[in-house]
């Protein structure tokens, strides 16, 4: 993807994300509003204001010959996310991720397969996510935009190792979150201090471009599908 | 779990305690067996008196998991070297260590006892050295209760406490440097022939009786706070007790000490009357403590020679200027010169020399090895497995010769005997500093270095001639080494690997990482960030950059190599960093001034070598 294609992405949903938004926003719990539907919901408790996500899944990386030299396509990737709700329609976070593969290189010069390479990808990413609809309710689906880069380190065997970023990119995602557990106490709630667990699925394009030795670049980013547990949760007032 | 039935040596030992002689005194009065009789004066029934010998750590891991499993009347024997355990005592239980000096025991829970004797009937707790206790042992409700030839040493609260009405037996011990060394109920606890050294407060009883010090008899005492050069009990001594050493630990006693032979017991190690302190009295072990690693040299003479020196043991027994022990040396041929665990040593081979091993050395501490053979079978070739082309290097491995002592390699393009490198003893090795592209042949020989390893024992003087363990072993390369002849040659060609993505490494300024130690350190940062700002951004410094990248990866893996530039090479580099660090965070008066700076500092050392070349035409 081009970075000038990347732009219009982002734009692009971040105008589709806004208007869904402040359209669910309207109606969403604890905004103030005179309509009766918004009385009903003013006493509901607001969604927690934070949360954190442990998530795993494929990451596909947008390189042509990844899977000549890695042998699939597919590397794991596993990451950690933290996320605060300024509104109950958005949330801004930061999302840091691992992978890691095995794979073979090539002699200087030749097109013959050669020692062993280690690849390490660290992409991280400050997103903002957008909800697609009331998030007290118990599947969410959402909108996700962001700025991306990645940590690359390439182990040779018997080699000095190399190791870089790529430039800051654009990423973009789309998921479902289901909850499946919360803390019913409405007494607690009253006091602020709540939870809610979700499982999700979310599949996730990134880009970072990064600089070849030739002087080239190649975007370190692809496409990850991702699975993992979400926990939001309620300090209490003022936490 | 090896149970060992007891000896008629652990009869008598058991016999040696209080408890024992009162089971015997019971016998011979009611006319029952001895067995018997000792387990109704501990307490327990007649099936328990088949005695074993739970050793620690050889049958079980921890000292309390062999007292947890003894039956009455077995003894756990603990080995030397140092436990951390807090050890809960049972009855008919003995728990001793091999040798006092060598069986080291600190709180695993420094809050609670280091030991604890609570509601037990006969038992005897010997033979260790304590360290690092609040409380060393507590006694509560027990009698029958032997704590003999242990070292108290330095104890923050009390090294041994006993409440009234126990019954205890404190012979041949060591309090030294306790807060408080004993602290006893009542005169139950009978304190004979111990030393007490440096202690705060030395003997304490909490009962108020007639006689505070009943019970207290032959001890020495030396520098106690509390008793101001004085002593306390009936035969006390008052005297430096001469110890060898008590920071090795080893509490044996100098000739000259005024502990020696002070009664009224007599000592099992020379059958003379009782030493106080550890090594007197009947539950004393036997061994002198081991002599430091031997010092070897080789003689030059042909046939080759080794010189062995080692430091004396100076317990009387051994460095005694009327009746001196002796010392052993033991040698073997073979062994490397790392091989320094003293469990691979036996120190009873023959070897190669001209005396058979081991050999008396007599009463010095020193002795020479010599016509020793200094020739070695060649060994035989390595099978060479693999041959691997890295960037600038090819990594071998091959498969390990026995008795090989290190491994040459060779290699070259037309033949291979064209270089050799020692390899040491390893079977795998990388040969760098070659050209990529260009095919080397490579094989590997096995050398063979001969060698002897040596320890050394202290014996004492008397007739049973008791012996230490073996001093650490020293091992020592004489001759020429023997080689085998080559392996089979392998090929293979260096080549510079590239990665997919082929990706350019970032990781900085080689040179300033290499000596500044880390890519994280701020220096190698900041020279990093100048670079990214101030160089990649415009065709002049791109092209710096590309060469610098070029050019500096040798310089650094040098540098590596030789970390003794370092510190020039961060000297040369730390203008450039202050630069840096200006350029990136200061303002611009900030870098107007530092170039003032530098300017100024260029004219005054102008003007100041101008000023000598005058002052010198003068």
């Amino acid at each position: 993807m081009t970075r000038a294609r990347e732009l219009a992405v982002v734009a692009g949903t971040l105008c589709l994300g806004s208007g869904v938004a402040l359209g669910d926003g309207s109606s969403a719990p604890g905004a103030t509003s005179a309509s009766p539907e918004t009385d009903r919901s003013a006493t509901r408790p607001e969604s927690p204001r934070w949360m954190y996500q442990i998530e795993g899944g494929v990451f596909e990386p947008d390189l042509d010959q990844y899977a000549m030299f890695y042998g699939s396509r597919h590397a794991t990737l596993y990451g950690i996310a933290f996320g605060y709700r300024l509104r109950d329609w958005i949330e801004l976070g930061g999302d840091v991720g691992r992978m890691s593969d095995r794979g073979t290189g090539t002699i200087e010069g030749k097109s013959t397969a050669a020692g062993e390479v280690e690849y390490e990808l660290t992409p991280v990413q400050l997103f903002a996510t957008f909800t697609l609809d009331r998030p007290d309710r118990a599947i969410v689906p959402y909108l996700r935009l962001g700025l991306a880069t990645a940590f690359y380190d390439e182990t040779i065997e018997l080699q000095p190792s190399r190791n870089g970023r790529g430039d800051v990119g654009a990423a973009v995602g789309i998921g479902m979150r289901w909850r499946f557990a919360e803390n019913g106490s409405r007494e607690r709630r009253r006091d602020g201090v709540f939870w809610r667990s979700y499982v999700f699925v979310e599949a996730q394009r990134f880009s970072s471009d990064a600089e070849t030795s030739d002087g080239g670049t190649v975007d370190l980013g692809g496409t990850a599908y991702l699975t993992g547990i979400r926990v939001e949760f309620e300090l209490g007032p003022g936490g | 779990m090896a149970r060992s039935v007891a000896t008629p040596g652990n009869v008598g030992a058991a016999l040696a305690s209080p408890a024992r002689w009162l089971g015997h005194a019971l016998s011979l009065a009611a006319g029952l067996p001895l067995v018997e009789a000792l387990s109704l004066a501990a307490g327990h029934p007649f099936a328990d008196a088949q005695a074993a010998t739970l050793a620690v750590p050889t049958d079980f891991r921890t000292i309390q998991a062999a007292i947890d499993a003894a039956n009455s009347n077995d003894v756990v024997l603990v080995e030397p070297g140092s436990y951390r355990e807090n050890l809960s005592l049972k009855s008919g239980v003995d728990v001793v260590g091999r040798e006092t000096a060598r069986t080291m025991l600190a709180p695993d829970d420094d809050m609670q006892p280091t030991v604890t004797i609570a509601n037990v009937a006969g038992a005897r707790f010997s033979n260790f050295t304590l360290l690092d206790a609040s409380v060393g042992v507590s006694v509560a409700a027990s009698t029958g209760i032997d704590v003999a030839n242990v070292v108290f040493d330095g104890a923050s609260d009390r090294a041994f406490v006993a409440a009234a009405l126990s019954a205890v037996s404190l012979a041949h011990d060591v309090f030294f440097q306790n807060n408080s060394a004993v602290v006893r109920g009542d005169a139950g606890v009978e304190v004979v022939n111990n030393i007490f050294v440096g202690n705060t407060t030395t003997i304490t009883t909490t009962l108020a009786l007639v006689d505070p010090l009943e019970n207290v008899r032959a001890n020495c005492f030396f520098a106690n706070r509390d008793l101001a050069g004085a002593g306390a009990g009936a035969g006390a001594v008052v005297g430096d007790p001469l110890f060898v050493d008590a920071s090795a630990p080893d509490f044996h006693l100098l000739e000259g000490s005024p502990c020696i032979d002070i009664g009224p017991d007599l000592d099992i190690v020379d059958e003379t009357v009782a030493d106080a302190g550890v090594y007197g009295g009947q539950f004393s072990d036997l061994a002198p403590f081991p002599v430091a690693q031997p010092q070897l040299a080789a003689t030059g003479a042909v046939p080759p020679g080794i010189s062995i020196s080692w430091a004396p043991n100076l317990d009387y027994r051994v460095t005694n200027s009327v009746n001196p022990g002796s010392y052993r040396v033991y040698y073997k041929m073979g062994g490397a010169p790392t091989d320094n665990v003293p469990s691979a040593y036996d120190g009873r081979d023959a070897g190669g020399g001209t005396l058979p091993s081991p050999v008396e050395a007599g009463a010095a501490t020193s002795f020479t090895l010599e016509g020793l053979t200094a020739e070695s079978q060649p060994p035989v070739a390595p099978v060479l497995r693999e041959a691997t082309g890295r960037d600038q290097a090819v990594g071998l491995t091959w498969d390990a010769v026995e008795g090989a002592t290190g491994y040459r390699v060779y290699f070259g393009t037309n033949a291979v005997t064209e270089n050799r490198v020692e390899a040491g003893n390893v079977t795998s090795f990388a040969v760098t500093g070659l050209a990529n592209g260009t095919p080397y042949r490579f094989a590997v020989s096995a050398v063979v270095q001969p060698s002897y390893t040596i320890a050394v024992t202290a014996l004492d003087y008397t007739p049973d001639r008791h012996e230490s363990a073996l001093s650490m072993p020293a091992t020592l390369a004489i001759g020429e080494p023997a080689e085998g002849p080559l392996s089979q040659e392998l090929m293979a060609t260096p080549e510079h690997i590239i990665p997919y993505p082929d990706l350019r490494d970032e990781s900085g300024c080689f040179i300033a990482t290499a000596a500044f130690g880390a890519e994280w350190k701020p220096e190698v940062l900041a020279l990093r960030d100048f670079r990214d700002r101030y160089l990649l951004t415009n065709t002049p410094g791109r092209w710096l950059v590309g060469r610098y990248y070029a050019l500096s990866p040798p310089a650094a893996r040098y540098l590596d190599a030789h970390a003794a530039l370092k510190p020039l090479v961060r000297a040369a580099l730390w203008p450039l960093v202050i630069v840096a660090l200006i350029a990136l965070d200061g303002s611009r008066p900030a870098l107007a001034v530092a170039l003032l700076l530098g300017v100024a500092a260029v004219v005054l050392r102008r003007r100041v070598r101008r000023l000598a070349r005058e002052t010198g035409g003068v």
